[in-house]
């Protein structure tokens, strides 16, 4: 009986190195290891056996079965490995083909501007406020010690609605609103769009966009609004960007200035963006005229502030080096989609 | 303003180490903005005048000469000889001709280098006057080099040998400054910035104009209020003629051609000055050369200016009148009927100051806009109108002779110039740490302010504005002149830490306005943005004529083009789409978040606040073509109604907007009847949303189908931005049924919805569509709709039988209500 185990051993272990997948392999294993199996058959002739003879028989039996099913699983795992193999090579794609995107939006870049230059703001606590595009003489133009025929008018050409009714020349009429409507102190940033009787051309528009900013409080003086303008130029330019103010006129604020920065580009050297000056027109500010306090009832004995107002065409055409300001309106997805 | 360098130099004597960049620099910073310098020996630097020593063959070209040319000494201290090769045949040894020597960018922009030309090293070039940008010399007739007199000293830099010396300023004057709109203005500015003095020509003619004051002319003002101060004069027996040459190169300096001595003369002195003149010929003055009247314009009077412009006036133009005609517009434009011309010999001469705001209105109402009517609008210095009358006088005398023979004339005691209290403390109220009350004294005198300390008040400076500054008349005014004069650079900078706003509640719509652009490009659209306004044209493609109400226009476009404000954001979108599918781009997805306008027909409210008109912030979006723009598995699906539904309902949802409705209602006939919905919440209209009315398409020929929406923000917007609330999910599973129930067409999805919801309710989760079918299998005018409902408790697992009862409760429902007809499940 022992030699009868020995020879199923011997017999029964090449064939299961040689199985060539899952299905033959368990076949083998039921054949020799199962129930009905050749191992199994064997063993039925146990009960013909003393007593004295079984131990040893049962020792080699096992043995026997030890050896095939570690043969069976060693088998059985290499069959698994080649067959993952097999599917792993199957599977096999080209991943340098393109995936399977959607087409990507984009946010304008003037609203990209928009939406930064009012951050920079906010940091410094200005709140944020919008109105009327079209809007009143009085706020547009009164109201910001512009009377009626004095010759500042000429400065912009008005779009008019009616008498007395007008396409905002300036975000400044929002000066007027904000402080008709609440009490000092304020500080506040007014961004939109703004119009002049202007043809398209690369560097003008019939309607464009401006951010206005205004502080009144309690003595408040030009070096806080030469800080302010600092502060902004550097977080919009760089830490090391300086600002320069040159005296000018607006009617309504005094002192008045026109504010540089350094050129970002150069660094102040001087190149094509900064025209060889090293320095780039940002900005219009000044203190707020004592006349436009009045006209909302403020008494300008008792407060003082600064306003300040840019273009936003004008940053976002220097941040995004783009040479034509129609560019923005043609709304070229070509163009759009540079802004992902 | 055009100012010339060298004219100034006769008011204000500038030391030569004052560089043309400083008088620049310091002019901008203190508010006189210079916008362009133009020199003109820009160029020249290194031409100079030289001589042709010898002129020999060149050895290896028949066409080619090679020149040894001096410059004298202009390079180095000893005489150096030039070997330049040149071409032109109209040249001999002796010749005196401009040479560009090496280094040399000459006014053409050619840049002279060392070269070797046919095998013969050439140091320079002879030019021609092309090549400098020079007009040819009189005397010289053939082409070729620039010809100049034997006596051209050799070794002068070309520029200066032709006088091209000055430097002209191009400088940007805003309103206030209207005192700077002459040479004497400039200087004046000039002079205070660099601490020099400023002198006025001499008047020679004052002792001869108090002789003959009162005789020979009369002035007759008619119009008190509006004519300040009136001088006349009359000179007979002029000759009128070419302008000596000073004058006519002065004028041409700054870009005004040069006329006839008189008319020259008049504007020499408003460009010296600033107060504009005027030359009659007093033989063609109606009423006799020596009565004119200033009075008022009649209604319907004809008037023919210099130009020869026809123009009808009114009571509300000021008029010079001789008799019944009407010689000039004051302060704007003289008659072509009273012009001085070559026959002229007798002449009326005005110098006057009229009322800027009666100047602006007729110059605005009949567009002429002169150099004249520019400075009255902006102020006169009353106390140089009689000045520069003398000044005419004295230049017209020199220059074209005759007989000064009366003058007459009047000023109104002008107001009494403005005296300002000015309190230290003020100016550090408004500059911080600003200059010591020495320091303001004396910027202000160096304007020609005057400037004392108040009696008894050391910290109060009693300030008299001169009479050409009407624009000071505040504290303020006299702190912006210490300001700009001080220098901006002085000014310290400091961070603003004063109190907050207290109204930030806009920001909440910002805030989701920029999460709704952020989603919106998520989802593959980009952001377009359109100007406000369009034409009815542009409309008319998309709205019919009886939807074109309360539209607001503008009076005064600048073409037709940009005449009517927008009530709608989708005629913008479609050009965008036209715009891009013209350019090969056909899958567009846009969006833009603009306002709308439309006029409010109830009557305003406040004049000063309220326009009439409202605005509207809307949303519109447009998609057209498919999402992917090429993808190597197959051709994607192009957009339709469901996809931009799919899209709105994302952001809805994403801005918290529940219990939306779709309906086919109340669609503007831009829609697709079909294919297009109106969203709303209970009563509320929240927008629209469809396909375009294949009118529409037609229209632009897109040539594909075009889907678009239009919202109102502010009915979707919250007013507070509400924090979602967790809800804890159930702990017992979901149970799914499905159905297939085939109904007459007309039932809709949304009512199968609502039927199941509201028969479910305590256990409904969810309800979703997985099939729709329409076609041979199901009878015709029918539809089959395949769904799954989800059911659930909170508090236990379901029972089968249980939900096989909701099941038949549905069924038994669905065929009660729409007559459904189940298929075997």
């Amino acid at each position: 009986m022992i030699e009868q185990l020995k020879k199923i051993g011997l017999e029964a272990k090449p064939q299961i190195e040689q199985a060539k997948d899952q299905d033959q392999l368990a076949q083998i294993k039921a054949k020799y290891l199962g129930k009905k199996g050749a191992l199994s058959e064997i063993l039925k002739g146990l009960k013909d056996i003393s007593a004295a003879e079984r131990p040893r028989i049962g020792e080699v039996a096992n043995q026997v079965r030890d050896e095939l099913d570690r043969a069976f699983e060693f088998r059985q795992a290499s069959i698994q490995n080649a067959e993952i193999e097999k599917q792993l090579k199957n599977e096999r794609i080209d991943i340098t083909l393109p995936g399977r995107l959607r087409h990507m939006g984009s946010v304008h870049p003037l609203s990209l501007t928009m939406d930064r230059l009012v951050d920079i703001f906010a940091r410094l606590g200005f709140s944020y406020f919008t109105g009327p595009e079209l809007e009143t003489e009085f706020c547009n133009f009164e109201a910001l010690n512009l009377p009626a025929d004095h010759p500042a008018r000429d400065m912009q050409d008005t779009l008019f609605v009616e008498p007395g009714v007008l396409a905002r020349t300036q975000t400044s009429s929002m000066q007027i609103r904000a402080m008709l409507a609440q009490k000092p102190p304020l500080k506040i940033v007014f961004p939109g769009a703004v119009y002049r009787s202007d043809p398209f051309d690369a560097s003008h528009s019939p309607m464009f966009h401006q951010m206005e900013g205004l502080y009144v409080n309690k003595n408040v003086t030009m070096e806080e609004l030469k800080g302010t303008l600092e502060h902004f130029a550097q977080e919009l330019f760089g830490k090391e960007t300086k600002i320069r103010m040159r005296s000018s006129f607006f009617p309504f604020t005094e002192p008045s200035v026109e504010v540089d920065c350094s050129c970002a580009f150069c660094k102040g050297k001087g190149c094509k963006i900064c025209k060889h000056t090293g320095w780039l027109e940002i900005l219009g500010a000044g203190m707020v005229h004592p006349n436009v306090f009045k006209a909302v009832g403020y008494d300008p004995n008792e407060v003082s502030g600064f306003a300040f107002g840019l273009g936003i065409e004008r940053i976002a055409m220097l941040l995004y080096d783009v040479d034509d300001i129609r560019l923005f309106y043609e709304n070229d997805r070509r163009f759009l989609e540079q802004f992902v | 303003m055009k100012i010339s360098l060298n004219w100034l130099r006769n008011y204000v004597g500038l030391p030569a180490e004052v560089s043309v960049e400083e008088i620049v620099n310091k002019l901008t910073f203190s508010g006189l903005e210079v916008e362009a310098v133009k020199d003109a020996g820009k160029g020249f630097e290194r031409v100079f005048v030289g001589e042709i020593l010898e002129r020999a063959q060149h050895p290896n070209a028949d066409r080619l000469s090679l020149c040894k040319i001096s410059v004298g000494n202009a390079l180095s201290p000893n005489t150096e000889v030039l070997e330049i090769v040149c071409g032109a045949q109209n040249i001999k040894a002796g010749d005196r001709i401009p040479v560009a020597t090496l280094g040399a960018i000459i006014p053409n922009g050619l840049e002279i280098k060392a070269a070797k030309i046919r095998g013969v090293p050439s140091s320079g070039m002879l030019c021609s006057a092309d090549e400098l940008l020079l007009p040819k010399p009189a005397s010289q007739k053939e082409d070729g080099i620039y010809q100049l007199p034997a006596d051209a000293p050799i070794g002068m830099n070309f520029a200066k040998y032709l006088g091209l010396s000055d430097t002209l300023l191009e400088i940007n004057i805003t309103p206030n400054r209207g005192d700077c709109l002459s040479h004497i203005g400039v200087a004046r500015e000039v002079a205070a910035l660099f601490g020099l003095t400023l002198k006025y020509p001499e008047i020679r003619s004052v002792a001869r104009w108090e002789n003959n004051f009162g005789k020979n002319v009369q002035i007759d003002n008619q119009v008190d209020a509006d004519c300040f101060a009136y001088f006349g004069a009359q000179i007979r027996g002029v000759k009128v003629g070419p302008s000596p040459s000073w004058l006519r190169e002065s004028l041409e300096a700054v870009g005004v051609r040069s006329i006839n001595n008189i008319v020259d003369i008049t504007s020499f002195v408003m460009l010296e000055v600033g107060q504009p003149l005027h030359a009659f010929d007093a033989k063609k003055l109606a009423a006799g050369p020596n009565t004119i009247s200033i009075r008022r314009g009649k209604n319907g009077e004809e008037f023919s200016t210099i130009s020869h412009k026809k123009i009808l006036l009114s009571e509300e133009d000021l008029v010079i009148g001789s008799g019944t005609q009407a010689a000039a517009l004051a302060g704007v434009m003289g008659s072509d009927a009273t012009e001085v011309d070559d026959s002229t010999s007798d002449i009326f001469l005005e110098s006057a100051v009229f009322s800027a705001k009666k100047v602006r209105k007729t110059s605005r109402k009949n567009q002429l806009i002169t150099d004249a009517s520019y400075r009255f609008e902006r102020g006169i210095d009353s106390e140089r109108t009689l000045w520069a009358m003398q000044r005419a006088i004295d230049l017209i005398l020199e220059s074209a002779g005759g007989d000064f023979v009366g003058a007459n004339g009047f000023a109104q005691k002008a107001d009494a110039p403005a005296k300002i209290r000015l309190r230290i403390a003020e100016v550090q109220n408004v500059l911080g740490k600003a200059p010591e009350a020495a320091k303001i004294s004396h910027i202000l005198r160096s304007l020609g302010f005057r400037a004392d300390i108040a009696a008894g008040e050391a910290d109060v400076l009693e300030v008299g504005v001169p009479s050409w500054r009407n624009d000071c008349t505040k504290a303020i005014d006299l702190i912006e002149e210490i300001a700009r004069v001080w220098g901006f650079e002085n000014l310290q900078a400091k961070l603003p830490i004063g109190a907050l706003n207290g109204d930030d509640s806009q920001r909440n719509y910002y805030f989701q306005i920029r999460r709704l652009r952020r989603h919106l490009t998520s989802l593959g659209f980009s952001e377009a943005l359109n100007l406000g306004f369009t034409s009815k044209a542009e409309l008319g493609r998309v709205l019919m004529e009886k939807e074109l109400t309360d539209l607001v226009t503008i009076m005064n476009p600048l073409t037709v083009d940009f005449s009517v404000m927008k009530p709608t954001l989708i005629s913008g979108l479609l050009a965008n789409v036209a715009h891009n599918f013209s350019r090969q781009q056909k899958n567009i997805r846009l969006f833009e978040i603009r306002k709308t306008f439309h006029k409010r027909p109830e009557t305003k409210k406040d004049q000063r606040l309220d326009t009439g008109i409202v605005e509207k912030l809307r949303l519109a979006m447009v998609v057209s073509g498919a999402d992917v723009d090429q993808y190597w598995q197959g051709q994607e699906p192009n957009a339709d109604f469901y996809s931009l539904k799919g899209v709105v309902d994302s952001f809805l949802e994403m801005l918290g907007k529940g219990g939306v409705e779709y309906v086919a209602e109340e669609l503007p006939s831009f829609f697709h009847p079909g294919q297009s919905a109106s969203l709303r919440v209970g009563k509320r209209a929240l927008g629209t949303i469809g396909r375009l009315h294949p009118r529409v398409e037609k229209n632009w020929d897109f040539g594909q189908a075009v889907y678009v929406a239009e919202f109102e923000l502010e009915n979707i917007l919250q007013k507070e931005i509400s924090q979602p609330s967790y809800k804890a999910f159930g702990k017992f599973p979901i149970v799914e049924r499905d159905f297939s129930a085939t109904v007459k067409d007309v039932v809709q999805a949304a009512q199968i919805r609502t039927l199941v919801t509201k028969l479910t309710r305590p256990l409904f989760q969810d309800l979703r569509f997985f099939d729709v079918y329409k076609g041979s299998r199901i009878p015709e005018g029918h539809v089959s709709y395949a769904f799954r409902v989800h059911l659930g408790a909170s508090d236990r697992t379901l029972t089968d039988q249980e939900v096989n009862e909701w099941q038949t409760k549905v069924m038994q429902a669905m065929e009660q209500e729409f007559g459904a007809k189940f298929a075997g499940m």
